[in-house]
């Protein structure tokens, strides 16, 4: 820092020798002041609040429930055979499968354990996450309305299947602030290769757009832009923001345009990512036996190095971390093609959920794994290496922390694992639920747009209190 | 939690507490109806399904009706005996109106409202927006001289009755800049600030004895100079194409792109020509179905095109038929009406007049695009085009176009002249003689000597000589030209080889054989014949060549390997699979005469294997000098053959078809090779054997014309030439129409589609089936039109029509005012915001439609008043009283758009270019950006990185980084009002995205560029560029400090300093030390980064 120092005994402070705001601002620079990313919420979570932040792990594709969490060992007789119709009942198909002609049951050819003294069942690909059975909560019996993945996505996202809404992280943002002046209230992190991941999946829709989530990129700035130009050294772009802010400052004495006080805060807030979010990034200070437990790969972008980097945001304040892992899409070989995709979250997620507790960080921090709708049961027989087709009427998610009961499992399918016979939770019970463990009434948090008051869960939601601790 | 919601209440009310201060009596649309619609109307509106206890409020006579149970929610006049009075005041939960759990309580005063108005008869009128457009008077007002024109009366006068001053005017410099953004969207240039502002070259301290204020006639030009500029088109296109959601892409998953560009260029030019506003919406909405459609009204058409589309594998297309149509329905509220209609789609409106019938009537007019693709359906439907399509000829295409075809024309007539003259079309004319020789020759000629030797460059015949032990060294030349061949490796001669006559066998492995000279004389025309069969087939076997490979030059028979099984065993000629010649198979062990020659200007390449034609082609080749002709292999030595060669022969012309015949038939006699050696047809043959005079006047006519056509040398080669001639221009012809640029329009079906209602909009659930109408709040659709687009743009252009007037002006003056008179720009309804200005709304709604629609005309008159030439700085003693500026006491001041941020960077460092118009283009953006959905980004080159923001390639589900940072759209739906925020991701954008730092760059460069002046002056002269005014002197004084601290830095390092001025794909320009032009693109990066440059003030 000792140029730094340097520069501040010998700069002149013209062109703000008058102006108290840019001598404060300067002087803040290194430390906190209003945040311009917490406008709305300014940083308060509700008293009755569980969590404060969210840490959601979207599995992206749709994982299959019957080769993760929802075993039918009966389903072996039925093998090769049509699904009963009465179980179809009449539920829409994909137009992938609709035109099949038979749609035949086919049975998983993956084990099953019973986990943890709940006794949850995993497929025992899992090698991991059995440790932590107890400390989550299954959702059997998950629903939505979609069945094709962009409507899906949007309608998990946004709580409408149509672009334009805002999404949950958005309405948190908006609703909760950022509790880090330095750092988006809403960070997205994606892996995986598979299906498009657009950004109206955190966008923010018709609320302010500082409540957008931020993508951080994998490979380059992890914040576009974060980087000064080849040339442009940091204490130099320093004193270029000091001058830009002194001559902002000079015009906002003249025209009395508050934005202006708002644009230079910007600026200094810019000053300071470009500071802080390249080191929060460097998992390179985390210690080996830590890398190692994540599984992560030094230098190698994975979900094992996101779900690393999302203990590290979420000890940072960031409100709601957005992972997306790409690559759940099985319409064909999906015994196969499903132990690939186990084996790359197994370990990172249990590592997450140990390094939470640990820490003493999983109370207060909800963690949600789960894809946006789940596979059917009869088979896809696209190339003649059977998948599975999308299906929206029932999945499995998992919930922990932050409030959730701990060691549960809820809700109940039928023995085709087609339909929910008991609790189901559907997309809009689960947004609501997920606004109340932060504190916020899924009913209150509105906004008015276009003559009508929207909220996240539309008209519909219910919590569903079973699963709360 | 009730902390919370208060909060967002007023977040959003802040602006309504204002307008609703203002006290008046009795007036229902302001005071009653919002009470009413926010609070009652959720289950006493207008909403069948949802209506409680058989009441609604928005209607009197259900108001006042006997309820059910007797009572009345509302008796006029009568306190008591209205129920409604009754509940509201009540403080029993069971009985209290509105119901606790419907958390929207009413405050004291809203129940003192509605209990004055219930006792003041509970008098109803329509909403303020669905009333016809009474032109209103002009108000006096007491400041007459401050008013301009009508618009100032009805601001000022509003001003004074709250005791307000209107701002004084602001500075010229100020305004030519205000102008120049708001009407083009760019800064105004060195010289415009010149022309209008002279006195800015006086110093500041002088400029107290300087005339600065405009006169009507400089302003006046100042005005027309903006509006003017082809540049105006771009600055209005962009607001537009929000609300069009125009996208280069199709917005669902895998985001394909589709060509639509040519609708964002016909909205440029419409309102570059001032296209009555009427008009464009009548194009807009139906320029497909107009009695004088045109491409251009088709084109336009695309407006409801630019709807996004799902091609995403097992998408439902009637879902997604519907959801097109739907969002057609939505569009159209939004844009011409300004209404929320969506919200009717699942339930009758629940504020506004709308059911949900009502709703499926206004959809049903759009759900009959013929040959519309609903989505990707079973496997999806990527990178295709959506019809229906339109190519459109442009004016450059057409231009080409027409030139082609002309040359096409004056080559046919070439043609047919050519083949009409007499000696070519009268058998007993001149040729005869020449018809009756060839006649006989087509005898078939003596087998025993070469019958060909014209030309004869090569000849090498393996029965020609004895090799002592069978190897051969030399392979001894029979044309007299002495070509002999050296052998390399160990060929040896067989006696019996094919079928059972010498030859030379190669081993495919170390043996060829080579000319010491020979290509020199092969220029443009040849023959190659060679008699061979091939011992092996296994790889490419190069036969015989000459040339140069390496540089691609090279005459060559091979044997190919293709990829796929039908490439195998083909011959091929010069190339690999590409010059591919013929269908026929070769096989190992089995002999051939293959021949072939190449011909004229166009290199008309003829193959002939065994006699039979194998096709041809024009296989281009540049000269080239090469001595030797390679038997065996290439002429590098590799790519052997495991062949036997019994004899080649190689002429500098090309054979006619005659000589070929008779080479060959020498040939397959001679080697006992079945094949077709006729000379000519068999039908022509059989002609020829009839002797003369039996022959038919038609039969000697047939003989005749195939003699022209292919056998007279003269004849024969005019045709050719003159048939390549037309045959090469009917190709560019289709190529230029294959290249015409496409766009997505509408086409109505013949027979309309029907329309249902659908239950909770749910596609899959039809009810009643409806037929194309306008909710019934409206004015009835036209008799006299179509009960289709047409006849509902007519119903919107209607000059009576209560909105589309109103919509139009308002968002005009939000382009002008930063906010709309109405500040829901896409509401009008009960549940928008009422407007400011009322009357002014009106009578400039009234105003716009009484002048012919003519957007220029409203916007001068807008921009003419003073009101608009206010200065925009922000008054303390007002701040209290009006905190938004809704009153307009001065002018706003706002930030620029994504767009226009972009756009006054290039301009102001002279980077820009300023064509108009054509497909989008693909500025910086960072590598990878696009990796979440899969896409790459193919930067354009050159000028085309440095168009307006307008052209840039608008990918939906992904936009263009810095303009979604600086809140654009993303236009998969209808957007009507940006926000604009103020953001840190937005300070990196214009500090570090490479497009700004080279833009600083360059604008230091043309800084630098002023030779003469002083650092003082190209100080001034750089500020003022980014902020269109002088600097004053504490400017002054921190740009001097600025620049001499950059200095310093880039002198102490100067390695930062190259590097610093190497960003960006433009070359620095290099008359300038790197440090000076460091420090310089430093300074310019601050001012590219002033508040003050990307506002608008």
């Amino acid at each position: 820092m000792s140029e730094y120092q340097n520069y501040l005994t010998r700069r002149t402070f013209l062109g703000r020798t008058s102006c108290g705001l840019g001598a404060a601002a300067l002087s803040d620079l290194f430390t906190s002041s209003p945040s311009v990313l917490a406008a709305e919420g300014a940083g308060r979570t509700s008293p009755q609040a569980k969590a404060k932040r969210v840490i959601y792990l979207h599995m992206s594709g749709g994982p299959s429930q019957l080769e993760t969490f929802d075993p039918k060992p009966g389903l072996s007789r039925w093998d090769g055979k049509p699904l009963p119709p009465e179980i179809i009942g009449n539920q829409r198909l994909t137009t992938m499968t609709s035109g099949q002609g038979s749609l035949n049951v086919m049975a998983s050819k993956h084990e099953f354990a019973k986990c943890g003294q709940v006794g949850m069942d995993m497929n025992t690909l899992f090698k991991h996450l059995p440790e932590i059975a107890d400390d989550i909560c299954m959702i059997r019996g998950a629903t939505t309305d979609p069945i094709n993945h962009d409507p899906a996505v949007t309608f998990l996202q946004t709580g409408s299947p149509l672009s334009g809404r805002p999404s949950m992280g958005s309405w948190l943002s908006y609703g909760l602030g950022s509790t880090n002046e330095n750092l988006p209230a809403f960070i997205v992190l994606l892996s995986g290769g598979g299906q498009p991941v657009p950004s109206r999946y955190w966008h923010n829709g018709f609320l302010p757009s500082r409540h957008q989530g931020v993508k951080f990129q994998s490979s380059g700035d992890p914040v576009l832009f974060l980087s000064n130009p080849k040339g442009m050294s940091d204490l130099n772009r320093k004193k270029t923001i000091d001058r830009i802010n002194a001559f902002n400052q000079l015009k906002h004495e003249q025209s009395g345009d508050s934005e202006i006080e708002a644009r230079i805060d910007a600026f200094q807030l810019a000053y300071r990512m470009q500071s802080s979010v390249p080191g929060l990034m460097d998992l390179s200070q985390e210690p080996k036996d830590v890398l190692e437990s994540y599984g992560v790969q030094p230098g190698k972008a994975s979900f094992a190095s996101n779900c690393l980097l999302a203990r590290r945001l979420a000890e940072a304040g960031v409100r709601f971390i957005q992972l997306y892992d790409r690559g759940w899409d099985h319409h064909d070989g999906i015994t196969n093609a499903i132990r690939g995709k186990i084996a790359s979250v197994d370990r990172p997620t249990t590592a997450l959920l140990k390094d939470l507790k640990e820490r003493g960080m999983l109370e207060e921090t909800l963690v949600i794994w789960g894809g946006e709708f789940g596979r059917t049961t009869y088979a896809q027989t696209r190339n003649r290496n059977f998948g599975r087709d999308h299906h929206p009427a029932c999945f499995s998610m998992w919930m922990a922390g932050g409030g959730i009961r701990p060691g549960m499992i809820h809700g109940q399918t039928d023995d085709f694992s087609y339909n929910v016979t008991e609790n189901a939770v559907h997309v809009h019970d689960l947004q609501a639920t997920i606004l109340h463990l932060l504190g916020i009434d899924h009913e209150d948090l509105t906004f008015r747009f276009k003559g009508r008051d929207f909220r996240l869960t539309d008209v519909h939601g219910k919590i569903v209190k079973e699963i709360m601790s | 939690m009730s902390s919370l919601r208060t909060r967002f209440v007023l977040n959003t009310a802040s602006a309504c507490l204002i307008l609703s201060a203002i006290p008046a009596a009795g007036d229902f649309n302001r005071d009653i109806q919002p009470l009413l619609a926010e609070h009652c109307y959720a289950c006493h509106g207008p909403d069948s399904k949802t209506r409680k206890s058989g009441l609604r409020f928005d209607i009197r006579e259900a108001a006042t009706g006997e309820l059910k149970s007797g009572s009345r929610a509302i008796v006029p006049g009568n306190l008591e005996e209205s129920e409604m009075i009754h509940r509201i005041f009540s403080e029993d939960p069971d009985e209290m109106m509105p119901p606790p759990e419907f958390r929207k309580s009413l405050t004291k005063e809203d129940r003192a409202k509605l209990r004055r108005w219930v006792q003041d008869g509970a008098e109803y009128e329509l909403h303020w927006s669905f009333r016809a457009i009474e032109k209103p008077k002009v108000p006096a007002v007491n400041k007459e001289d401050w008013a301009r024109n009508p618009i100032d009366h009805f601001i000022l006068s509003q001003l004074e009755r709250y005791k307000m001053e209107p701002s004084p005017e602001a500075s010229p410099e100020t305004l030519i800049r205000r102008i120049s953004l708001d009407l083009r969207g760019l800064p105004p240039d060195l010289n415009e600030l010149r022309r209008f502002a002279p006195f800015l070259e006086v110093p500041l301290a002088e400029r107290a004895n300087t005339n600065t204020s405009f006169s009507p006639k400089q302003y006046s030009d100042l005005v027309d100079t903006m509006i003017n500029s082809a540049h105006y088109g771009e600055r209005m296109a962009q607001d537009w194409l929000d609300l069009a959601r125009y996208g280069d892409t199709n917005g669902y998953h895998n985001d394909s792109v589709r060509a639509m560009w040519l609708y964002r260029d016909y909205v440029i030019d419409s309102f570059n020509s001032n296209k009555p506003y009427d008009r464009f919406i009548v194009e807009n909405m139906a320029g497909d179905l107009l009695p004088d459609a045109s491409d251009t009204t088709r084109v336009a058409s695309g407006f409801n095109r630019c709807v996004t589309f799902n091609e995403e594998g097992g998408a439902d297309p009637d879902e997604f038929y519907v959801t097109y149509a739907v969002d057609r329905a939505n569009t159209t509220g939004q844009v011409f009406l300004g209404l929320t209609v969506g919200c009717a789609q699942c339930h009758d409106h629940k504020y506004d007049p709308i059911s949900q019938k009502e709703y499926y009537q206004l959809y049903a007019f759009f759900n009959s695009v013929e040959g519309e693709i609903g989505a990707g359906g079973r496997s999806g439907y990527h990178n295709k085009p959506l019809p229906p399509l339109l190519k459109v000829r442009t004016g450059p295409h057409q231009q080409k176009r027409n030139d082609i075809q002309s040359l096409l024309e004056s080559r046919t007539a070439q043609l047919k002249a050519a083949r009409e003259r007499p000696e070519f079309t009268n058998p007993s004319g001149e040729l005869a003689p020449a018809l009756s020789e060839w006649v006989t020759s087509l005898t078939l000629p003596e087998t025993e000597v070469l019958p060909v030797k014209n030309g004869l460059q090569l000849h090498l015949d393996a029965g020609s000589f004895d090799a002592p032990g069978g190897l051969v060294r030399e392979w001894p030349d029979l044309s007299g030209n002495n070509r002999n061949a050296v052998a390399t490796g160990e060929p040896k001669q067989f006696g019996r080889a094919l079928n059972g006559y010498p030859a030379i066998r190669l081993d495919g492995k170390k043996d060829f054989l080579r000319t010491q000279s020979g290509a020199e004389h092969l220029g443009g025309d040849f023959t190659m014949v060679v008699v061979l069969q091939f011992n092996d087939l296994a790889r490419h076997q190069m036969a015989l060549m000459w040339g140069d490979e390496s540089q691609g030059k090279r005459r060559a028979f091979w044997k190919t390997e293709g990829q796929t099984q039908h490439d195998k065993n083909k011959l091929s000629f010069n190339g690999y699979g590409a010059d591919m010649i013929g269908n026929a198979d070769l096989k190992r062990a089995v002999p051939v005469v293959a021949i072939i020659t190449q011909q004229g200007a166009n290199n008309d390449t003829r193959f002939r294997l065994n006699g039979k034609d194998g096709g041809g082609g024009g296989v281009s080749l540049s000269n080239f000098q090469n001595k030797a002709i390679t038997i065996g292999a290439n002429n590098a030595g590799a790519e052997k053959t495991a062949a036997d060669f019994a004899e080649v022969l190689v002429y500098d012309r090309a054979l006619d078809t005659n000589e070929q015949a008779a080479l060959g038939f020498y040939l397959g006699t001679k080697y006992k090779i079945d094949g077709e050696w006729n000379p000519a047809p068999d039908d022509i043959m059989a002609l020829a054997a009839k002797p003369g005079r039996e022959r038919s006047e038609s039969e000697q006519k047939k003989l005749f014309s195939y003699f022209v056509n292919y056998v007279h040398p003269e004849s024969r080669d005019l045709f050719r030439k003159l048939e390549s001639g037309v045959a090469s221009s009917r190709q560019e012809l289709e190529q230029v129409d294959k290249s015409l640029p496409t766009t997505m329009v509408m086409v109505e079906m013949k027979t309309r589609k029907p329309a249902h209602v659908l239950m909770r909009g749910d596609f899959r659930q039809p009810g009643e089936e409806v037929e194309p109408d306008v909710p019934a709040i409206f004015p009835r659709l036209p008799n006299n039109q179509p009960r289709n687009r047409l006849g509902l743009a007519y119903w919107l252009t209607d000059p009576s029509h209560p909105l589309v007037s109103r919509v139009i002006v308002n968002r005009l003056w939000k382009q002008l005012f930063g906010n709309g008179l109405v500040k829901t720009l896409g509401d009008f309804g009960t549940q928008g915001e009422r407007p400011s200005h009322p009357e002014l709304l009106d009578w400039l709604a009234a105003d716009f439609v009484e002048h012919g629609w003519n957007i220029k005309r409203l916007q001068k008159l807008i921009i003419s008043s003073s009101t608009y030439r206010q200065s925009s700085t922000n008054r303390k003693r007002y701040e209290n009283q009006d905190p938004d500026n809704r009153f307009l006491c001065r002018a706003p001041r706002f930030r620029l758009s994504a767009e226009e941020i972009r756009d006054s960077a290039l301009s102001i460092s002279g980077l820009l270019n300023p064509s108009i118009g054509g497909p989008s283009v693909f500025p910086y953006q960072p590598a990878n950006y696009l990796s979440s959905i899969g896409k790459g980004w193919k930067e354009s080159e050159g000028e085309s990185l440095y168009r307006r923001g307008l052209y840039t390639f608008w990918r939906r589900t992904m936009l263009y980084p810095s303009f979604q940072i600086f809140d654009a759209p993303s236009r998969e739906f209808c957007s009507v009002n940006r926000p604009r925020t103020n953001t840190p991701l937005q300070a990196l954008v214009t500090l570090n995205d490479p497009a700004f730092v080279e833009a600083a760059r360059v604008f230091a460069q043309r800084v630098l560029s002023w030779k003469e002046e002083s650092d003082y002056q190209r100080l001034r002269l750089a500020f003022m560029m980014a902020t269109s005014r002088a600097p004053n002197d504490r400017e002054i004084h921190i740009l001097t400090d600025t620049l001499s601290e950059q200095r310093e830095e880039f002198k102490t390092h100067p390695e930062r300093a190259s590097e610093f001025i190497k960003n960006g794909k433009s070359v620095p320009a290099p008359d300038y030390n790197p440090i000076e032009l460091a420090a310089w693109t430093s300074l310019g990066s601050i001012l590219l980064n002033l508040d003050e440059t990307i506002s608008r003030e």
